[in-house]
């Protein structure tokens, strides 16, 4: 009966713990959250920083849409991916990779990813998917500032649901 | 007096005729004509002579002086001699009375003021303006357009390629379907700066500004060029930290595999997923097994414009299929440079009996024993690929979004089929045809068969299936941009019913489609590599000669006893060797066609 008691206590801590602060790092990484890096530029460098702040990190075999920092300037960022996380790795994929200037929350235009890609943040992204998106560059201190200030993760997302709403359509070059 | 009224009656009579035909000529042209100066205006070591041809009967006006011509401007009556820089305008007016709008031409004659050692980049502009009738040629060409002369299709209209249209001119294929949609990605290959081309047949300076002639004339080893879109106008520019002054120093070169390669290895969404001969590795590789042409080292290290000749940026060469032809140029393995003496039916290879086959048989069907080869010092496979299933999608995550699933492979035999020049190509909004050879819906076929006139031959092909939906009788054009947001293939079927303007209700089923794709590239040297006879005689596994047109026209029982009695068989070397080597009998005499006149064999009984 005493085991039973202390199971629950122990057990509800735990609970109110995981639910009461931003997930660690440590938790990212057991319950699955994975940063992708295209491999341009600095990736592997990038990789190294990231894993010492103990966050899985793989550099995917490249294809062709992975060409360089300039065109891989895009950040898809899974729904699930912490806040933590993303103040752990956004500000170093800025500084490794100027040209980062895309930030989207994968599904913000009704895209059903597999499930995977919600735990996952993605640096390096290609502009062309931007362009069909439509989506908004945004500054990178901009983007610093609001990582700091921003009160939770779903106060993010809704800054970049905000930031990336398509623009009047403008009349195509000819 | 009788005389004067019959010859008043005629009078009325003939102007009672001739007014309603002169109204209606009146009414009905409204047509401006259409006058081409040839050449067209551009920088001239000498004097040029220029001719204006007009595409009906119209008289033309034009001036040399910089002043806009009127119809009290000379007329033009034969080509102008221009010996000095000067601008060339000019109009014509039909016999309708239509005008055409004053077109413009300028001709630098001489040297001009400055080289490509001393240029500063000041954007693509700068190239079409002192390269203006290399542009405005460029501007004209599939390459550019994208669409073309469908002359060589046996389907659709006269002018068809990858544009999306809803007049039934715009192809479908195996691998994106069709381009609806997505422009974007497709347009990264576009030979442009990013806008979809505009078809005009006098493109503004602003048009062809347009054209990124670096893509294919930049020095790729020296000074190599990349571009970016620019997130704000969504345009091509240089790349950030490139030296464009010296990019541009060194352009002007003629393109490199590399240059070529950039576009033509990425055809259907990565490397040698399309065309199952071509890989980035072909630009790259000292592997003369993978390709003994393209190879660097012991290989011929050839161009692609060694075979791919061209004129005015009209290149020859069209897959079979391509709709569009950008020349009507074949190319050929036998040139004065190389293979001369390849083309004789007698004294071609080392025996007649190899010899006669280049009649018939084109070369890269012996020559070719397998595609999609894994070269030897590459870290791709250059696996192609032979199958897209677009019911199931797979995630790129660089470009966040869902693509059909791919089935890849390397080292594939060859399907083989007649081709006499011509291809079948089913496009958006055309019925579809079932196969029932193949038992897939045909996205293209070459066109030929074993009776087809001369020139007709034997070809090589990748063999292409893809899981697409059919409604109405009509393959739908899937609207790629749903299918890559939500990999929800229903969804995306349904806006596409919605584009071909059925309701998105309309029942569908998913079928097979196939289409044939002409080999060329990937040959190994010829020693030790070239098909043996029996890889195709006495055996159909590598190609079903018999099912081609080869088979018997009767039975053995039936065939023979035209000319002896029933023998025992010695196989197709024995007989062949016995019939048409020694006796030059014609193949009439037992199968269903005839090389008699081209061969020199004899019809009838012996």
């Amino acid at each position: 009966m005493l085991a039973i008691f202390v199971r629950l206590v122990f057990g509800s801590l735990l609970v109110s713990i995981v639910l009461v602060h931003p997930v660690p790092s440590w938790a990212a990484q057991s319950l699955g959250y994975i940063v992708e890096i295209a491999d341009t530029g600095k990736s592997r460098e990038l990789a190294t920083l990231i894993e010492t702040k103990v966050y899985r990190c793989v550099i995917p075999a490249k294809n062709m849409w992975v060409t360089d920092q300039q065109s891989n300037c895009a950040v898809w960022i899974g729904k699930n991916v912490p806040l933590e996380m993303l103040r752990a790795v956004l500000p170093e994929a800025m500084r490794l990779n100027p040209h980062l200037k895309f930030f989207y929350i994968v599904g913000d235009r009704g895209e059903k990813p597999p499930q995977v890609v919600d735990n996952t943040l993605h640096v390096g992204g290609h502009i062309e998917a931007a362009l069909v998106k439509k989506l908004n560059m945004i500054d990178q201190q901009e983007m610093l500032a609001q990582l700091g200030k921003a009160a939770s993760l779903e106060d993010l997302h809704r800054y970049l649901h905000e930031k990336n709403k398509p623009k009047p359509e403008q009349k195509p070059a000819s | 007096m009788k005389k004067l009224l019959a010859v008043l009656t005629c009078l009325a009579m003939l102007l009672a005729l001739a007014v309603p035909v002169a109204m209606a000529g009146k009414s009905t042209d409204k047509t401006a004509p259409v006058t081409t100066a040839s050449p067209l205006g551009g920088t001239f070591a000498s004097a040029v002579t220029v001719t204006l041809t007009v595409n009906e009967p119209a008289t033309t006006y034009y001036t040399t002086d910089g002043t806009t011509p009127t119809t009290g401007s000379p007329v033009y009556t034969a080509p102008l001699t221009i010996s000095s820089t000067k601008t060339l305008k000019y109009f014509s007016k039909d016999t309708a009375g239509n005008l055409e709008t004053v077109k413009s031409q300028t001709y630098t004659i001489g040297t001009p003021t400055s080289t490509h050692a001393t240029l500063t980049w000041t954007g693509y502009a700068m190239c079409s303006s002192c390269h203006t009738s290399q542009a405005q040629a460029m501007y004209q060409s599939v390459h550019y357009q994208w669409k073309g002369s469908a002359a060589e299709m046996t389907t659709g209209p006269a002018t068809q390629g990858k544009i999306d249209a809803t007049d039934g001119s715009s192809a479908l294929n195996a691998y994106c379907i069709n381009i609806q949609g997505n422009w974007g990605p497709c347009g990264a290959c576009h030979a442009g700066t990013g806008a979809k081309p505009v078809a005009t047949g006098n493109p503004s300076a602003a048009q062809l500004a347009s054209i990124d002639c670096l893509m294919c004339h930049a020095d790729a080893t020296n000074a190599p060029y990349s571009r970016v879109r620019n997130a704000t106008t969504g345009l091509f520019e240089p790349a950030a930290g490139l030296d464009m002054n010296l990019v541009v120093q060194k352009a002007g070169q003629k393109p490199t595999r590399k240059n070529c390669l950039g576009c033509h290895a990425k055809a259907g969404g990565g490397d040698a997923v399309k065309r199952g001969d071509i890989a980035l590795a072909s630009g790259t590789t000292s592997d003369v097994l993978y390709d003994t042409h393209m190879a660097m080292g012991s290989g011929g290290n050839i161009q692609c414009q060694g075979c791919h000749t061209y004129t005015s940026h009209r290149v020859a060469g069209r897959g079979t299929d391509l709709r569009p032809e950008d020349s009507t140029v074949e190319v050929s393995c036998a040139t004065s440079l190389c293979h001369s003496t390849k083309t004789s039916l007698t004294t071609s290879h080392t025996t007649y009996d190899t010899s006669h086959h280049v009649g018939r048989v084109a070369c890269q069907a012996c020559h070719l024993p397998t595609y999609a080869k894994n070269a030897n010092d590459t870290a791709n496979t250059e696996a192609t690929e032979t199958h897209r299933n677009w019911q199931v999608g797979e995630w790129n995550a660089t470009l966040n979004r869902y693509e059909p699933t791919p089935t890849k492979a390397n080292d594939l035999l060859p399907k083989y089929a007649f081709w006499n020049g011509t291809s079948w190509g089913n496009n958006a909004f055309d019925a579809a045809a079932l196969d029932a050879a193949t038992g897939a819906y045909k996205i293209s076929r070459p066109v030929g068969a074993i009776n087809d006139p001369v020139g007709t031959k034997l070809f090589p092909f990748k063999y292409k299936t893809s899981s697409q939906a059919l409604a109405n009788g009509k393959l739908v054009t899937l609207s790629t941009a749903t299918f890559f947001a939500t990999g929800n293939y229903d969804q995306a079927v349904k806006d596409g019913l919605v584009y071909m303007g059925l309701p998105s209700t309309t029942p569908y089923t998913t079928v097979t489609t196939d289409e044939l794709q002409l080999l060329n590239h990937q040959i190994p040297p010829a020693t030790g590599n070239v098909l043996a006879c029996t890889d195709c005689h006495g055996t159909t596994t590598r190609v079903n000669l018999p099912a081609l047109g080869y088979a018997l026209k009767a039975a053995e029982s039936v065939v023979c006893v035209q000319c002896h009695s029933q023998r025992t068989n010695k196989g197709w070397a024995s007989v062949h060797s016995g019939h048409v080597g020694s006796r030059m009998i014609d193949c009439s005499m037992c199968h269903n066609f005839s090389r008699a006149t081209e061969r020199n064999l004899k019809i009838g009984i012996m």
